[in-house]
This record gives C-alpha cells, sequence and structure tokens, in this order.
C-alpha cells in the first residue's frame, strides 16, 4: 500500500509513519513539503493502524502578509510563519517532542549520534554548542550522521537510536561545510531543511557508543579536548545537556551504561576543520 | 574536623552510589536530583563511610592500600570528607544517632 494518499476533503497530501510508536500523520497541500518530511521520516512509514496524532502543513494566506503558512500542531496549537521551511520547522520540533515523551520506557537524551570507523559517537552540549555543524564536519570527512540532535537510549541494552532530525543550519554553517567539501541537497538548503537521508543515512540500526564528546558552549582559538573521567562525563549530561529524563536512580543507571561503555571527552571547539580533525583521529584509534 | 575526631560518618540514604567501569563513581543525591562525580579512591572512602569508622580509622584502611605518607593521606581524607559533608552527602553520627 503507498503510503502517501489524497484527502477526499481537498488537495491534501497525507502521509503516516509510526516513529518509535508514535503513530502520526503528516497532511500538507505544498508537494515540497510532503517530500521532505518524508525525506525525514520515511524508513517509518506505516499504515498499519490508525493515527494517533494528525499534523498539517497549510497555505493560510500570501507570504508578503507575514502568515504564508500554518502548522497544525497535535495538541492543538497552531504556529502561523511567513516562510514554509519555519513552519516545517514547527512541524518537525513538534514532532519530536511527542516521540520524547512518549518513549515507550526509553530514555530521551540530547546528542548527536554519529557512526565512526572505531565505534559510534555521541557528541552532546547544550542547544547552540555547535553538534550539529560538528556533525556535518564529521559527515564531511566521511563519518555517517545518524541524527544531530536527540536520541532514545534503551535501559537494557544501553544502545541508543538516534531520533532523525532536520539538520537546522544557518548560513554560515552551510557556508563553513561546503568549504570543507559537504555537499548539501539543493531542495534540503531551499527549505532549510536537511536531513540524514540527505547524507546517505536511511533508516540507522541502533548504536553502541564507544566515544561521548561533550561539546563546551564556549569557543577558543585553541583547540581543547580533555578526556574524562565516566563519572564526570554523567555528571555533566546529568547537569549541564538539560537532564530530561534522567532525574532518577532508574535513568542515572541507564546512562551509567551508556557513558560505562565508552571513553569520554570534553571538548572546547576550535577552528571547525581542525576540530573535526581531532575527533577523526581519536575515534579511528590514532590520537594525536 | 581532623583525623582525630572520634566520630563515625555515615552516607545518606537519599544518596545513590553508581559505580562506573573505569573505577569513578557518580553519586546521586535523589532528594535535590544533584550528581556528583568522584574519584576511584574518594569511591573507596565512600564505602568506608558505613556509620562505623571514623575518619582516622578510615585513614588506617587506605593507609594499607596507597603508597602515601601519612600526612597526606589525613589531609586529602579530611578535605574529602568535608566536601561530601558540607554538601550533606556524609552524615557525622552523634551520640544522639545511635542513642
Amino acid at each position: 500500500m503507498s503510503s502517501v494518499s489524497s484527502d477526499p476533503q481537498g488537495d491534501l497530501t497525507a502521509q503516516a509513519y509510526n516513529l518509535f510508536g508514535y503513530r502520526f500523520a503528516f497532511q500538507t497541500e505544498e508537494p515540497n513539503a510532503a517530500r521532505r518530511v518524508d525525506t525525514l521520516y520515511g524508513a517509518f512509514r506505516d499504515e498499519s493502524a490508525p493515527s494517533e496524532a494528525t499534523y498539517q502543513l497549510l497555505r493560510s494566506g500570501p507570504e508578503a502578509d507575514g502568515a504564508g503558512w500554518s502548522a497544525h500542531l497535535a495538541d492543538g496549537e497552531i504556529k502561523t510563519a511567513p516562510l514554509l521551511q519555519d513552519a516545517l520547522y514547527s512541524v518537525e520540533v513538534g514532532i519530536c517532542a511527542e516521540v520524547m515523551e512518549n518513549a515507550n520506557g526509553r530514555h530521551g537524551i540530547h546528542g548527536a549520534v554519529v557512526y565512526g570507523p572505531g565505534g559510534d559517537l555521541l557528541i552532546s552540549g547544550v542547544s547552540g554548542a555547535g553538534k550539529t555543524t560538528l556533525s556535518l564536519a564529521l559527515a564531511a570527512r566521511g563519518l555517517r550522521v545518524a541524527g544531530d540532535d536527540a536520541a532514545l537510549l534503551d535501559p537494557e541494552t544501553h544502545l541508543i537510536e538516534a531520533l532523525p532530525r532536520n539538520f537546522h543550519l544557518d548560513e554560515h554553517s552551510v557556508s563553513l561545510l561546503e568549504d570543507m567539501g559537504l555537499t548539501l541537497p539543493e531542495e534540503g538548503r531551499r527549505y532549510r531543511f536537511v536531513t540524514p537521508a540527505d547524507l546517505g543515512v536511511v533508516n540507522p540500526p541502533p548504536a553502541r557508543i564507544r566515544f561521548v564528546f561533550l561539546l563546551e558552549p564556549e569557543r577558543d582559538a585553541q583547540l581543547s579536548i580533555r578526556p574524562q573521567t565516566q563519572a564526570e562525563m554523567a555528571a555533566a549530561l546529568l547537569m549541564e545537556t538539560g537532564r530530561g529524563d534522567f532525574t532518577d536512580v532508574e535513568g542515572v543507571h541507564a546512562l551509567s551504561g551508556l557513558i560505562g561503555q565508552a571513553d569520554s571527552y570534553r571538548v572546547r571547539s576550535g577552528q571547525l576543520s581542525e576540530t573535526a580533525d581531532a575527533i577523526v583521529r581519536i575515534v579511528s584509534g590514532r590520537p594525536a | 574536623m581532623s583525623t582525630e575526631t572520634p566520630v563515625p560518618l555515615k552516607r545518606r540514604e537519599s544518596v545513590h552510589v553508581q559505580n562506573l567501569p573505569d573505577g569513578s563513581a557518580l553519586l546521586f543525591d535523589t532528594a535535590t536530583a544533584i550528581a556528583y562525580p568522584i574519584t576511584e579512591s574518594a569511591a573507596r572512602i565512600w564505602e568506608l563511610c558505613d556509620g562505623t569508622r571514623t575518619a582516622g580509622q578510615i585513614v588506617d584502611e587506605l593507609e594499607s592500600c596507597y603508597e602515601i605518607d601519612r600526612e597526606t593521606l589525613d589531609k586529602d581524607t579530611l578535605h574529602l570528607i568535608e566536601d561530601l559533608v558540607g554538601r550533606e552527602l556524609l552524615d557525622e553520627v552523634t551520640d544522639a544517632d545511635s542513642a
């Protein structure tokens, strides 16, 4: 069965997904938006059961009026935005929040998940620390990025699964990454909506983390990468990056299980390419 | 406080200890939801704070594990214990507690 169908009430394209147990439908009259969302969640298309929530992206007026698009979220909230990309981002943020809240016993964790040659990486840090840009810089060095912001941790196996997110990039980051040789798809660039699938990572398998990097929000001219004890890293993730699910002993135990299988480093970024190269050396087993 | 103080030290019940494979440990205070990382040697001291040993007795036990002079061991152990007491993770057991 096709996962894309027409709404008999109008011209809406409807797509249904099951993202880690959260069943939702996405409806829009804008084919480009439908395609972008399907690029992000395409590996999770599923129409085998009714959706529990519906998200809509609709044209609400001329862009010149400042309210060109409206994002109708599952909780009834409507967000308007002059640009399609901003409304699309609102939908994606809403879906992410719901998945993290309904994680079926798994713990939401804040960080990018990257597959590396010597084991998988978790790159954590507060919003704005540079997780996305660094992850994509690693992609430019040949590593594979499963997600740049959020993941779900299985408390039993300590495997984590990246939540597919739109890489939210500003023009400066795009320029830096292109200078490093990363090619971003035209449609993704146009709508500021680049996904892991755009970089060749479709339906990524669960990751067993071997390296944890905590990005400090400050940057320096001089790159600094300092090894941390596993307890230091666990405490830092608990106390510095938004504790999310990790507010009780069970959560601390799950997080410790994840950290306990990894080498941990605190990073104060220098130049992007220098930082990426240093991390590649560490995860390739050839530190400087 | 000194290591001569004859007061046993006891871990607070609200504090969960999570030992990590590299030897470090995480103290998680369920009363405040604050996490504190400690080193391998600090984790050993934490385990010895079971309500029966004084600071001096803890140093006695550590002396056989570390090749450090007694004065340094006294100073480092006391510094850690005072820090843990100050953070309300560790209690000094008074006569009233044991009565």
